[in-house]
């Protein structure tokens, strides 16, 4: 399924330099085939839930238990393969254990805000996001910022058929802007994972 | 003092018994306490002052510099008026709080099409009172920019909105800053409209 230009051995080079001097690493067109058929499954799907919470943030979280879309349930369990793991390993030389796999929608009216509260917030993690969402314009709202208290560091834009990689410090907190009404029915749609690093290889 | 800038009759209105068993929180929102044809002339005043840009995780809108400073007499004059001994006499007697005189807090948001204002409870240092005045003329609902109040569960949190306010101009609202305080703007859709206010804070004594 990974698009076969990232799996040759001189692109793999290039993706380990960059994380490494980057610590995060985005990689377009990251599916070969099927994204538009597991978008179409999630679209589909009634077991999204709202989740809100007015200090916190406002998102529909797939109930995977209550799923048994053949397509969605295929997908979810492709981003906790040996192949798909192994692929990350390879990129930012750590070994990795899935911690968690969710698949999320924000829409108008939807937010994220910077909290101590946030799950994992007190420890490193290797954050991954796998992006299938509708065509984005800055001005919706919706981008999701990496910061620290002294600074930001990272802007992400939803980007349909993008993997992010991004190792998260513990003093790195995140949002996502609140999203407008000028988004209308678009959708931020996307496979939120975290994985918890084992170890460093040498 | 020029007292012509309020209208202490209405203000004489607000029962304090009314307002500290008003739900979700200690709150009011009353018309017409000031005086309309100096509002008009602050509105004016406003429309030429610099505000900037505000945007965070909770919110979005513009600002202006707290008016503590304020080189601009009118907006001076009101200031003083606000956080005078016998305005200030009057929140206390409606709050049963014990508040500052002389000092407080004080600047205008302007929320433009798409800008907002997150759930927050507004507790910082010894603020004791938050208020709003209300300067957008021929306001709707579906202009968006309304105050939503929320109702707490019995952990602290806020749970949902039990109460919108609309905005109206002249409109006085105010409310103990307390950690059920808990409030939001919700965001401005107008394409046309500016919701502009002028807030600030009292102080506990």
């Amino acid at each position: 399924m990974i698009n076969k230009a990232y799996l040759g051995d001189e692109l793999k080079k290039e993706m380990q330099d960059f994380f490494n001097e980057n610590v995060f690493l985005q990689l377009n067109e990251f599916l070969d085939k099927e994204h538009n058929t597991f978008r179409k499954a999630l679209l589909t799907s009634t077991n999204f839930k709202k989740v809100y919470n007015p200090l916190l943030e406002s998102k529909s979280v797939l109930n995977l238990k209550e799923e048994f879309s053949i397509n969605i349930l295929r997908f979810v369990e492709y981003f906790k393969s040996k192949e798909f793991i192994a692929f990350l390993e390879d990129v930012v030389e750590f070994s990795l254990q899935v911690r968690d796999v969710s698949i999320v929608f924000y829409e108008q009216k939807d937010f994220k805000l910077l909290s101590d509260l946030d799950t994992g917030a007190q420890e490193d993690y290797l954050e991954i996001i796998y992006d299938l969402s509708d065509e984005w314009d800055e001005s919706y709202g919706g981008i999701q910022t990496y910061t620290t208290k002294e600074e930001e560091i990272l802007h992400l834009e939803p980007q349909y058929n993008t993997l992010t990689i991004l190792y998260k410090p513990e003093e790195v907190m995140k949002y996502l802007k609140y999203i407008n009404s000028r988004s209308k029915d678009k959708k931020i749609l996307r496979v939120e994972m975290k994985f918890d690093i084992v170890e460093v290889e040498n | 003092m020029n007292k012509s800038w309020i209208n202490y009759s209405t203000l004489a209105t607000i029962s304090s018994k009314e307002y500290l068993s008003s739900k979700p929180f200690e709150h009011y929102s009353i018309i017409g306490v000031f005086n309309e044809d100096k509002l008009k002339e602050l509105v004016k005043e406003l429309e030429a002052y610099e505000y900037y840009i505000e945007d965070h995780d909770l919110y979005q809108f513009k600002r202006t510099h707290d008016f503590k400073n304020t080189n601009n007499s009118l907006i001076k004059e009101f200031r003083e008026i606000l956080f005078s001994d016998s305005f200030v006499r009057e929140m206390e007697r409606i709050t049963g709080l014990n508040l500052l005189r002389d000092k407080g807090d004080l600047h205008s948001l302007k929320l433009d099409q798409t800008h907002y204002l997150l759930c927050h409870d507004d507790q910082v240092q010894d603020r004791a009172v938050a208020f709003i005045i209300n300067l957008s003329q021929d306001w709707n609902e579906e202009d968006g920019g309304i105050l939503e109040l929320f109702e707490s569960d019995s952990s602290g949190n806020p749970r949902s909105i039990a109460k919108k306010i609309i905005p109206e101009f002249n409109q006085f609202n105010f409310f103990t800053v307390s950690s059920k305080s808990f409030h939001q703007i919700s965001e401005v859709v107008s394409e046309s409209k500016s919701r502009v206010s002028i807030s600030g804070w009292f102080y506990r004594k």
